[in-house]
């Protein structure tokens, strides 16, 4: 939401962080499968960097609800995200000759079609300016996709770890972790408003 | 902000921009300089070039100097039916002699494939726009499937047959 965050330079910054974060992040995931030619490395090391990105964003929200310490966290959402629409971008972009000249990939490509433009809504209204002009409601409301984003992008990943190429993928293991991590987060962070919101109306 | 937080982002970022450098796309062999496959694992991302031939455990024979040598080049692509893609090889049938020694040379045309043939214990990698050379002597007589193995590859009708005569 709205962070007030009025220097430019301060923002600079926090992109600056994040970014070298991201591009440091694909820079590992590069060096763990040397074995890999350059197009499918490469491709491979975005699309792990990007589900990470999105991992970071979406559990940083639960975390500061569960968590008071971690609310210090909450506000670089807004630059996790961007940088998770942005990767998302990369790996679309490098990927989509190969997307489009391999069948069966039809359903799977779709979703993260459709993830990837959503993300991409929402990196665009990342910004305080966005939240005054469509509303908190509205802008929340818009944001709240982001866990459709997230269900899509794991669909997505899960037919090509698991399905189309089932071969020895270290990055399965985190992805499943992540991919599970997410909901117990969300679901653990609702019981705790449930019974916060209780324990109000009871005093 | 303070001087440490500035420091390190400046670190991380000449990181970040070291990382980009260093993802440079190799270049390709020239053309004349081909690969010479050496992967018979069923790793159908897997590249390794050693320029070694490939020689499968149970083809191991003492090189014949009479032996004969049939090349055959041939293209993997994808071409488009309806708009669906079909990936393809360019050359469907292989007719050799038994103790023959077989040379293909394939290249990747289009799309990501790689080259199989169970019976000879051949695998091979096909990166874009390279030439991959597979070597083998033609020991068993028979009709041999050889095929992409790359999901849905075969299916969609990358494959073609090797005869082996008597």
């Amino acid at each position: 939401m709205l962070l007030g965050i009025k220097s430019k330079k301060t923002l600079f910054y926090r992109h600056l962080l994040v970014g070298s974060l991201a591009i440091a992040l694909v820079y590992l995931f590069w060096l763990s499968r040397p074995g890999l030619s350059y197009d499918v490395r490469l491709w491979r090391a975005l699309g792990d960097a990007t589900f990470s990105f999105l991992f970071i964003t979406l559990t940083l929200g639960p975390l500061a609800k569960l968590w008071a310490r971690a609310s210090r966290l909450a506000p670089w959402r807004r630059e996790t995200g961007i940088w998770f629409a942005l990767l998302a971008l990369s790996h679309f972009i490098r990927v989509i000759g190969y997307a489009l000249s391999e069948p069966d990939i039809a359903l799977p490509r779709l979703l993260g079609l459709i993830a990837l433009s959503w993300a991409l809504v929402l990196a665009l209204t990342s910004s305080d300016r966005a939240v005054n002009f469509l509303g908190i409601s509205s802008w929340k409301w818009l944001h709240h996709g982001a866990y459709i984003i997230f269900y899509l992008a794991a669909l997505h990943a899960s037919y090509f770890l698991f399905m189309r190429y089932p071969d020895d993928n270290w990055f399965r293991y985190p992805f499943l972790v992540m991919a599970l991590t997410v909901p117990i987060l969300q679901a653990s962070a609702f019981v705790k408003t449930v019974i916060r919101q209780r324990r109000q109306d009871w005093y | 902000m303070g001087k440490k937080i500035i420091i390190a982002v400046i670190a991380i970022g000449v990181l970040g921009i070291l990382s980009v450098a260093l993802l440079k796309k190799p270049q390709a062999p020239a053309s004349n300089t081909p690969i010479v496959a050496n992967d018979i694992e069923n790793n159908a991302m897997e590249v390794k070039n050693n320029n070694m031939p490939i020689v499968p455990d149970d083809n191991e024979q003492p090189i014949d100097e009479k032996q004969v040598v049939k090349e055959f080049s041939f293209d993997s692509f994808v071409e488009f039916v309806d708009g669906q893609p079909k990936p393809q090889f360019s050359l469907k049938e292989i007719t050799v002699n038994k103790g023959d020694k077989v040379k293909l040379k394939i290249t990747n045309t289009k799309g990501m494939h790689d080259f199989k043939l169970d019976e000879f214990g051949i695998y091979a990698s096909t990166p874009l726009n390279q030439e991959v050379v597979v070597e083998f002597t033609a020991n068993k007589v028979g009709e041999f499937v050889y095929y992409c193995n790359q999901p849905g590859h075969r299916q969609a009708g990358q494959w073609g047959t090797l005869k082996v005569l008597e």
